[in-house]
């Protein structure tokens, strides 16, 4: 029992359940003149509502020419975080944090109390670990969140790097999003589609409405969603996935990918 | 002679060649409010797909942080252009009726025959966008005017199309 009160646990923080959103939001998402955009960070319950600010230190901003834009007035307030950056060349911005995080279980001895511990790689579990213990349990969660800024026409560079969890690919551009169309957004695991994770999509304005209308969708065959843009407005993504785990080093795998865009009227 | 003869044949299609001129007249509503701000104003041909095939022109006020909010323009053919735009560009017109003559077209250009329209749009900086769309055939043969009209942020839209030799 307690096992699996334990693993429900280590389901809910690999996952970062859905009730706590986790965000960036630009503050313009298509621009027509090179400019400061500014963001901002929050875990919130209510989309677009900042409540819990986040730390800033695995976000980075890819231009479309693939180097790291300087974030510039980083500051973290009770809120959120926030910071600003500089559209500057033509095409598609990317803003990403993404992170790889281990959860490990484990018992020194039979009898012993299941302990609980987080670590960023293998190596450092090897060392925090005590030896022999009696029984471990491994997962890592590769966690990556993203949202995007086009200056002019939208360009596909940023998805082509790779973070080592999932692979945003979209057949739609995210800032080519227009209401009464169908955005097609595919996902990729090690340059595989990921076939059959389950994502939510819920419209921004939570806060106005009584129920909060999640859009339940499951990845193709081909590891792509199709988003019924019924509106124009953003809206939050989230997909998360277990995924089958083919090396020894862990023992379960999840991948999440959270993600912020917006849809324009036609 | 023969061969004279035969190079006239060859040149007389480029010589005989038409062109169409569109010109559009174009009401700017006047609008009582405390902040006004001249429309920018683009206007494109698109074709049955509602592909753009040809942006026309643009009266805007040289800041590019406004173009996105014409928003079928921008999306259409403005995002992927760079100053100069294409066609005939100029400053923002104050409420009235203006005479805008687009570049002419040739009838031998590459658009498949059919259906096209000419599209005007307008977006009003602490105002509202409206597009206004003027149906087409193509190639044209005869002259034409074809009219429409906005609601708010256009008045009568004029389209006269004139075909020369």
């Amino acid at each position: 029992m307690k096992k699996i009160i334990v693993s429900m646990m280590l389901l809910v923080l690999a996952l970062s359940a859905s009730a706590h959103k986790r965000w960036v939001l630009p503050s313009l998402f298509s621009v027509s003149e090179a400019q400061w955009i500014t963001v901002d960070a929050s875990v919130s319950n209510n989309l677009f509502y900042p409540d819990r600010p986040w730390p800033l230190e695995t976000v980075r901003v890819v231009s479309p020419s693939g180097e790291n834009v300087t974030l510039s007035n980083q500051s973290k307030g009770h809120r959120r975080s926030t910071f600003d950056f500089e559209v500057s060349q033509r095409g598609t911005y990317k803003v990403v944090a993404a992170n790889t995080l281990y959860f490990v279980q484990y018992k020194e001895t039979e009898q012993g109390e299941t302990k609980r511990m987080r670590a960023a790689s293998i190596d450092e579990i090897k060392n925090k670990l005590p030896q022999n213990v009696f029984s471990q349990e491994v997962a890592k969660s590769d966690s990556t969140l993203e949202s995007y800024v086009t200056l002019g026409a939208p360009n596909h560079q940023v998805f082509a790097e790779s973070n080592g969890g999932v692979q945003f690919k979209p057949v739609t551009h995210p800032n080519d999003l227009y209401q009464g169309e169908e955005g097609v957004f595919g996902f990729t695991v090690n340059d595989q589609p990921l076939v059959g994770a389950e994502v939510i999509m819920v419209w921004e304005g939570t806060r106005y409405r009584d129920d909060e209308q999640v859009i339940e969708l499951i990845t193709d065959d081909q590891g792509q969603i199709k988003l019924p843009l019924s509106q124009a407005g953003r809206f939050y993504l989230e997909l998360s996935h277990r995924r089958s785990v083919d090396k020894e080093a862990y023992d379960k795998a999840y991948v999440n990918y959270l993600g912020t865009f917006e849809v324009l009227p036609q | 002679m023969k061969k004279i003869a035969i190079l006239l044949c060859m040149l007389s299609p480029l010589l005989m060649a038409q062109e169409v001129t569109f010109e559009l007249t174009i009401e700017i509503p006047k609008h009582n409010v405390s902040e006004y701000h001249a429309p920018y104003i683009a206007t494109w041909v698109e074709n049955e797909n509602r592909q753009a095939v040809k942006s026309t022109s643009l009266w805007y006020d040289d800041q590019l942080k406004w173009l996105k909010d014409i928003r079928q323009w921008w999306r259409k053919t403005g995002r992927r252009q760079t100053e100069p735009f294409d066609g005939i560009t100029g400053a923002t017109r104050r409420p009235g009726t203006h005479k805008l003559v687009l570049e002419p077209i040739s009838i031998e250009n590459d658009w498949p025959p059919g259906n096209y329209q000419l599209m005007v749009e307008a977006a009003r900086e602490v105002g509202g966008r409206e597009v206004v769309s003027l149906p087409f055939e193509w190639p044209a043969t005869t002259n034409q005017i074809i009219e429409a009209a906005g609601n708010q942020e256009l008045g009568t839209i004029k389209l006269n199309i004139s075909v020369t030799q």
